[in-house]
């Protein structure tokens, strides 16, 4: 067998490595082109209040991109990421002093009565863990929710000791039983004279966390 | 790998190809492993439903959620159901069929305990119920839904006996509900179509006494086209 000079082997080494460093560059390229999904909007900054829809883009980026589920006795809780927004008067504020209350939508997944999904909402006063710098998520106390009656429209309060007002909790199932899983679907940010309003959907969650967060009534 | 090369060059070639490959593989699956997905944002939100709703039920993801290729969806109807208005139910089927221009829903007759309650066992079955939750007095019928992914696996209909009178052709009381009306609008339910109220269609989420809507409207049979 005829053997190559090590010039020519080292040549071919170094194209041989360019194409497998190229292989990551392509694959990513040719993930963009496939895939449907779009970029959030992580690059956007958070300065400046809810002037603009980049700015409101961006908020809703912050509150979700650091999200995530945690349980305790009480049940499971949602927290949030924190921005901070621009307040009327120009002062640097947390969203809560803006918006001070909250609502957290779930939805069972997989069940529908007469076309619509079942729904629970949570509404809670917004509260910030300054050490941990989240928005502090309610307990969803599936222990007392299975209390209620499935079927129809319901409601009741919870208390939490991290916040002066108790929890909310609304429940919209027209199923004669229990769905076990619930999805987050929705956030819902109230401003003081409840005119403005910062909402994401299921869809915009699944966009940040990459797929759905789901609560199973054991939690 | 230089020296290794030059000593074994064929060899080399060889194992370097079979890791090129394995590499590419590897890479190749990663990147087109593609789940669900969203839809794209707009100025104002993030991501949106994966597809335009077409006036279905949709899943977390925004897909339109129906029983895809499977079908005909044979319905199961129960003990329960009168045998008076057996031929009512098969008019109400006949609509959608007529208007998918294929079979879509067939109904077969279940011999199972007329009193055994609906339940989550992966049949699709149609129930006349004597017993009916006091909170629910003011609904005629409710058709519940289950489904994987998107497409789905189950429907139950139950038709309000306790709180309401049926008619076939006329009305005894303005109150009396046109069964043939409230069973093709349960049975859009059944395909996954969820309530309309934008624009004519049998899925309107109220029916009045003694009205009668047993025409599919040119939306509805849009909303056929969409999925079946």
């Amino acid at each position: 067998m005829k053997s190559l000079p090590p010039t020519k082997i080292l040549i071919r080494f170094f194209v041989i490595a360019l194409i497998i460093a190229a292989i990551p560059v392509g694959v990513f390229l040719l993930n963009e082109r496939m895939s449907p999904r779009r970029d959030v909007a992580s690059n956007i900054g958070v300065e400046g209040g809810l002037t603009s829809i980049a700015d409101q883009k961006a908020v809703k980026y912050k509150i979700l991109a650091t999200a995530k589920k945690e349980n305790s006795p009480q049940g499971a809780h949602l927290h949030l990421g924190l921005p901070m927004l621009v307040a009327d008067d120009g002062r640097d504020v947390f969203i809560c002093e803006e918006f001070p209350t909250v609502d957290w939508v779930l939805t069972a997944d997989g069940v529908a009565v007469a076309g619509e999904l079942p729904q629970i909402v949570v509404r809670a006063p917004c509260v910030v863990d300054a050490q941990t710098h989240q928005i502090l998520g309610p307990p969803i106390s599936f222990k007392e929710i299975l209390k209620l009656e499935p079927l129809g429209n319901s409601s009741l309060e919870v208390d939490w000791r991290e916040a002066s007002e108790s929890v909310q909790i609304f429940v919209r199932n027209n199923a004669s039983f229990w769905p076990q899983e619930w999805a987050w679907t929705g956030l819902r940010f109230y401003g003081k004279d409840k005119q403005k309003s910062i909402a994401i959907d299921g869809y915009e969650i699944i966009s940040v966390l990459g797929q759905p967060l789901y609560i199973s009534t054991s939690e | 790998m230089v020296s290794v090369c030059a000593i074994e060059e064929y060899s080399c070639k060889l194992n370097l190809m079979r890791v090129l490959s394995f590499l590419f593989i590897i890479l190749t699956l990663v990147s087109c492993e593609k789940g669900p997905h969203v839809g794209p944002g707009d100025d104002q939100r993030l991501a949106s439903a994966a597809q335009n709703d077409c006036g279905y039920v949709q899943n977390l993801y925004g897909e339109r959620v129906s029983w895809k290729m499977n079908i005909p969806v044979t319905l199961k109807r129960t003990a329960s159901y009168p045998a008076e208005f057996n031929e009512v139910l098969d008019k109400a089927v006949q609509h959608w069929n007529d208007a998918a221009g294929l079979v879509l829903l067939r109904v077969i007759d279940d011999s199972a305990d007329a009193t055994k309650a609906p339940s989550k066992d992966a049949k699709n079955t149609i129930h006349w119920m004597q017993e009916w939750s006091d909170s629910q007095s003011k609904v005629q019928a409710l058709t519940d839904l289950a489904w994987r992914g998107g497409q789905l696996y189950e429907a139950d209909v139950r038709v309000n006996a306790k709180d309401f009178s049926y008619f076939i052709s006329e009305a005894k009381t303005p109150y009396d509900i046109h069964l043939e009306s409230l069973l093709i609008h349960e049975l859009g339910h059944v395909l996954g179509l969820k309530h309309r109220s934008t624009v004519p269609s049998v899925m309107w989420s109220v029916l009045n006494g003694a009205s009668i809507r047993s025409t599919l409207s040119s939306a509805d049979k849009e909303s056929l086209k969409c999925e079946y």
